[in-house]
């Protein structure tokens, strides 16, 4: 099958119009690919990140794909700077309907290695960025009577991992697994407010910050392609259809889940009862 | 204008009422022209779909029907891209009451229809290269309640099937995931009696008894092309009663 065929997609259009997303992370890959298609189903998109260059590139792509981002240099780990955020989106746009925790980071190191530091600094990048966006836009979901929290986790919180070269995992696994914890609480806490929050745990995704350390290492490249049942690697669209779903009203009875979008590499290694 | 689904054939097993009914009217919007199975007469789903709808009277339960339902897509339309496994039976018993016969019964309806409908769809599906298997298991695995344990042993395996044949299918570009309801407002419990349901519908962050069109989204965007990297997965549909990972 060529891959033309298998990234072709249904129709966007009108699946999230009236609605005012907020997307952390949008400088690079999956974020980024989530914000233009919210915009492109109709969305109000709000979109932060810490590095300026990332989000030149992305409101270049935005102007290539004829949509509008509204976009912010946000550190989604800086509690005052978020919030500040948060309320200038929802003032200037009269509210808050969906928030997308895709920024975060981690220090990937041998646990041998690891210093308390660089955890301290990896929970900080992994939880701290949920957390605070989370906490900012709380009060406008509830004022709006509702809204969807969609919180990116990922397969390394549900299973342990080999270490590749020197990519050491502990803390990012940690925080991963913290994401997917909060998630379902944050379930059951903001269901009398009418919010759902859900999860989306992707497997390894091919982005184009991955691609050249896949393309240099024969190890990377057998976890990005050797890891799903299905037989290619994972894209930032696979990520993106699946949070447009869970951000959107078709999954108006969807709460506390955590949404695997994996080509099946959980199946193959077997993990919990649901995944 | 094309829409998801524009092009599908697809194959909704309860189709004649409650969940089913609503699937395949869901999946027809979308543009699909669907087989409605049912051990009853589908008919008044299908005079509710039109021209989109054709019908089969058969039971689930039984190899020899599939293989007549095969036939048919097959005859008819000379394809078939999705199933539903959407038919199950809940009969109530607990392990003093519990026959053989309820035991074998809830099995074949809920489990053995899944294998059947793979043994014979998925060579269909193969042809093309693309196909999507959605089985209905439930949430009721994340709290079981008494009278049920013939039930919960056919929705897990429910998971574990849908686990192993994603295993099998994968390469031929055919993902296969469960969605887990929880109880829902349908034909089928309209005789428990309403304390029933409350007390499982109070446990779920959304407060409310569900309905069958709470399914609909979740198997649209499942049988889409839209889902096309997720497969093996368990989706819990069930206003957040399953609450543990």
């Amino acid at each position: 099958m060529s891959t033309t065929e298998l990234l072709s997609r249904g129709p966007v259009e009108g699946r999230l119009t009236g609605k005012v997303a907020l997307v952390t992370g949008v400088g690079s890959g999956q974020g980024r690919e989530v914000a233009l298609l919210f915009a492109e189903a109709g969305a109000i998109v709000a979109g932060c990140d810490i590095n300026p260059e990332g989000l030149k590139g992305t409101a270049a792509l935005a102007a290539a794909r004829d949509v509008k981002l509204d976009l912010a240099q946000v550190d989604a780990s800086d509690e005052a700077k978020v919030a500040s955020w948060v309320d200038d989106v929802a003032a200037r746009h009269g509210g808050v309907d969906i928030l997308y925790n895709n920024g975060a980071g981690a220090h990937f190191v041998p646990f041998g290695d690891m210093t308390l530091s660089q955890w301290h600094d990896t929970l900080r990048l992994e939880l701290d960025t949920v957390f605070i966006p989370s906490k900012a836009v709380w009060p406008y979901l509830i004022a709006r009577g509702g809204g969807s929290i969609v919180n990116i986790a990922s397969i390394a919180g549900m299973m342990g991992g080999e270490v590749i070269g020197s990519a050491g995992a502990a803390a990012h696994a940690t925080g991963k697994g913290g994401v997917i914890s909060f998630t379902r609480q944050l379930a059951t806490e903001g269901g009398v407010h009418g919010i759902r929050v859900n999860a989306i745990s992707p497997g390894p995704i091919v982005t184009p910050a991955s691609e050249a350390v896949v393309a240099a290492s024969p190890d990377f490249r057998k976890l990005f392609e050797g890891m799903p049942l299905l037989k290619r690697s994972g894209r930032p669209v696979d990520v993106a259809y699946a949070g447009l779903f869970l951000a959107s009203d078709e999954s108006a009875y969807i709460t506390g889940a955590n949404l695997t979008v994996d080509g099946g590499a959980t199946a193959k290694t077997g993990i919990s009862v649901l995944s | 204008m094309s829409k998801s689904h524009s092009g599908r054939i697809a194959l909704v097993t309860g189709a004649g009422r409650g969940i089913g009914r609503a699937i395949a009217i869901k999946l027809a919007e979308l543009d699909a022209k669907v087989i409605l199975v049912d051990r009853e007469d589908p008919g008044e789903t299908a005079a509710l779909i039109g021209s989109a709808a054709t019908s089969v009277q058969a039971d689930v339960s039984r190899d020899e029907e599939w293989a007549r339902i095969a036939a048919l897509a097959d005859a008819t339309f000379g394809r078939c891209d999705i199933v539903v496994n959407n038919a199950g039976i809940y009969p109530t018993a607990r392990i003093e009451d519990l026959t053989v016969e309820t035991w074998r019964r809830t099995l074949a309806v809920n489990l053995d229809a899944h294998f059947f409908s793979a043994r014979h769809l998925v060579p269909l599906m193969r042809r093309h290269g693309w196909g999507r298997f959605v089985n209905i298991s439930s949430s009721s695995i994340g709290t079981p309640l008494p009278g049920n344990s013939h039930y919960m042993a056919s929705k897990m395996g429910v998971i574990g099937f849908v686990r192993g044949l994603a295993n099998d299918v994968a390469e031929f570009g055919i993902t296969v995931n469960a969605v887990l309801p929880t109880i829902v407002q349908t034909p089928g419990t309209k005789d428990a009696p309403p304390e029933f349901a409350e007390s499982v519908w109070r446990q779920q962050a959304i407060k409310r008894f569900s309905e069958p069109n709470d399914l609909v989204g979740p198997i649209a965007f499942l049988t889409s092309e839209d889902a096309h990297f997720i497969t093996g997965q368990a989706l819990p549909v069930d206003g957040g009663l399953y609450k543990v990972g």
